[in-house]
């Protein structure tokens, strides 16, 4: 018995899967270790052994300071600028028979540049029509607009300048880039219930939840790719380093290079939250700024201007897009208000013993409410009742 | 035309930053500072000498950009970078000339304070783990800190400590089984609900801490 204990151990530390375990739990591990445990009730006292060690390892020492970081960069810039005038200098002197075709090639190009200058685009003025309705809306930068019927609605912007809509199993080509001038600005709602695609210009792609608003340019310009979102969408953006791609929302401001995340900025929630799937994003709340790492979450609450990050399952934040949406151990409160707003009905209750429930699994968004409210009741101890289009939830007895 | 990229590696980050991009290289420092500092800590008690090191880690970043290989693994590159630069550093005010590579000191201590013990159980467990580190030699140090808390690939850690593969693992191993000799299993003699060890954490937990924290005080005054 001894000896299988001893030779456990030898494997625990040394054992990758361990420790991964160790260091980087998931759900999966943390079950997969557990089971193990009731399997092998004899190693208990290793792996803890092992754990331990592990643990204590990794043990942060201190580190810099954020002030310290920034005051070490801002002393790499300084060099750095310092070395770079240096060096143009010297090329000012040694090339000074190039220096008028130079000057005329930049004389040309400050010209180009006027034209695309980076502005500051005031959204506000441009997001007038209501996010409520039935039916959504692309509203072109001339002020027409293009109703759509079905639930839900798929635009690309192909380079030639032309738009392809998919809704149902309709497709219309229409051709956008003779009546404009470049980086008119144009302006997808979706009411609640609906949802959308669009693919822009750059093959950026941005899917719209319920609820929620777009504001983009047919054409982004030379030097800066930027969006505006209100509610929900989720992003696959193309890289493209010379251009970086920011969303803008009403409270963050998120800089990307190219990444898959979604934002989620609802007028009447009381907190904007980014989730970054791959990639890195820098977002701005205000004036802190943070770098965000894939399967984190960035929860800003608006009333105290706080942000804080915390590890997350990316696959609940972003399955909504597929159509399905995946809980852990999510609040009956939060689930409702989700599905209130993908399929735009009321979801009320009174009874406070739901406000401590929670539910774990995959909920089919493609089905229609009463549906996944079904599933939802033959999970947990509900039932549900429809009085006046309001769906009120309530305990079995 | 869509393009695909695999973006979790470094290489299209290293692209951009080759090209030119200052976002790119903000975000490379970003990334790295603090774990090199870290890292460079342990060879020197001179913070400021590791800072100055770093410091030039990045600027000859910038000013090799063009020139800079194929390579697309920018934490190896780094760590080879900081630890070649403090090493030069050392020596120019050793006694000697050079310093003996086998010598040179790795501290790597386990940090026992901590607001997030609270309780002299956990903590003995660390003092006796940090006991347990002062066995080890400090290239075994080196390769642990560099496999667990750089979470480099055997691979990279060879490189970054100049030896072939089969040593790199060597060291690791014989490392660890050292420390787990020296690490008391006395202090284990006593195990927690694997609940309760998950998730330390939550209220229950801690309770379940307590519970065997008194039992584990009990019978040590037993044993005497």
């Amino acid at each position: 018995m001894r000896q299988t204990n001893e030779n456990n151990k030898i494997e625990f530390i040394h054992n990758p899967d361990f420790v991964e375990w160790v260091l980087r739990p998931s759900l999966e591990s943390d079950h997969y270790w557990k089971i193990y445990v009731t399997d092998h009730p004899s190693t208990k006292k290793d792996i803890e052994h092992g754990r331990f060690l592990i643990k204590g390892l990794v043990r942060q020492q201190k580190s810099l300071t954020e002030a310290e970081v920034s005051v070490l960069w801002d002393k790499i810039e300084q060099t750095e600028n310092y070395r770079k005038r240096r060096f143009n200098n010297l090329k000012k002197w040694s090339v000074a028979a190039s220096i008028l075709i130079i000057l005329g090639v930049s004389g040309w190009l400050a010209t180009q540049k006027n034209t695309s200058t980076i502005k500051e685009i005031n959204y506000q003025s441009i997001a007038v029509v209501p996010t409520s309705g039935n039916d959504i809306k692309l509203i072109l930068s001339d002020k027409s607009e293009k109703t759509f019927t079905t639930k839900e609605v798929d635009l690309k912007y192909n380079q030639k300048g032309q738009l392809e809509t998919k809704a149902g199993k309709q497709i219309q080509t229409e051709d956008l880039s003779k009546s404009s001038e470049i980086e008119q600005m144009n302006q997808l709602v979706v009411p609640r219930g609906k949802r959308s695609s669009i693919e822009l210009t750059d093959g950026s792609k941005l899917w719209l939840n319920s609820g929620s608003r777009a504001i983009y340019p047919v054409a982004f310009n030379k030097k800066i790719r930027e969006i505006y979102i209100e509610g929900e969408g989720y992003l696959e953006v193309a890289h493209d380093a010379l251009r970086p791609f920011y969303v803008v929302t009403d409270q963050v401001k998120v800089k990307v290079l190219g990444t898959k995340f979604d934002i989620s900025a609802y007028k009447d929630d009381d907190h904007v939250s980014v989730v970054l799937v791959e990639g890195s994003v820098q977002t701005t709340t205000g004036t802190e700024s943070l770098v965000m790492v894939p399967n984190q979450k960035l929860n800003y609450k608006i009333s105290t201007q706080k942000s804080t990050l915390e590890k997350a399952n990316v696959l609940e934040y972003i399955s909504w897009k597929d159509g399905w949406m995946l809980c852990n151990k999510e609040q009956i409160k939060s689930i409702t208000t989700k599905l209130s707003r993908y399929y735009d009905k009321k979801i009320s209750y009174t009874d406070q013993r739901l406000n401590s429930m929670t539910l774990t699994g995959k909920l089919d968004l493609k089905s229609n409410c009463e549906d996944v409210l079904k599933v939802i009741c033959a999970t947990a101890p509900l039932n549900y009742e429809i009085i006046d289009n309001t769906i009120f939830l309530k305990m079995k007895e | 035309m869509r393009r695909e990229y695999q973006i979790n590696s470094d290489t299209l980050l290293w692209d951009d930053f080759k090209k030119g991009n200052e976002d790119a290289f903000r975000l490379i420092y970003n990334s790295y500072v603090r774990s090199l500092f870290r890292f460079g800590c342990n060879f020197t008690q001179d913070e400021a000498l590791v800072k100055d090191c770093i410091h030039d880690v990045f600027i000859d970043l910038s000013k090799y950009r063009f020139g800079l290989g194929t390579t697309n693994n920018i934490k190896l590159y780094l760590y080879k970078s900081l630890k070649r630069k403090i090493i030069r550093s050392l020596s120019k005010g050793a006694i000697f000339g050079t310093l003996d590579m086998e010598k040179l000191p790795f501290h790597y201590s386990i940090s026992v304070e901590d607001e997030l013990i609270d309780n002299e159980f956990e903590q003995q467990r660390y003092q006796q783990l940090d006991k347990a580190m002062l066995t080890l030699s400090p290239r075994q140090k080196e390769a642990i800190y560099l496999k667990f808390v750089s979470d480099l690939s055997y691979e990279e850690l060879s490189k970054v400590m100049k030896l072939n593969y089969q040593s790199a693992r060597n060291l690791v191993f014989k490392g660890l089984e050292k420390l787990r000799e020296s690490y008391p299993k006395s202090l284990f003699l006593f195990f927690m609900p694997l609940r309760c060890l998950i998730s330390g954490t939550n209220p229950e937990g801690q309770k379940n801490i307590q519970k065997y924290l008194n039992i584990f005080k009990k019978s040590r005054v037993q044993n005497r």
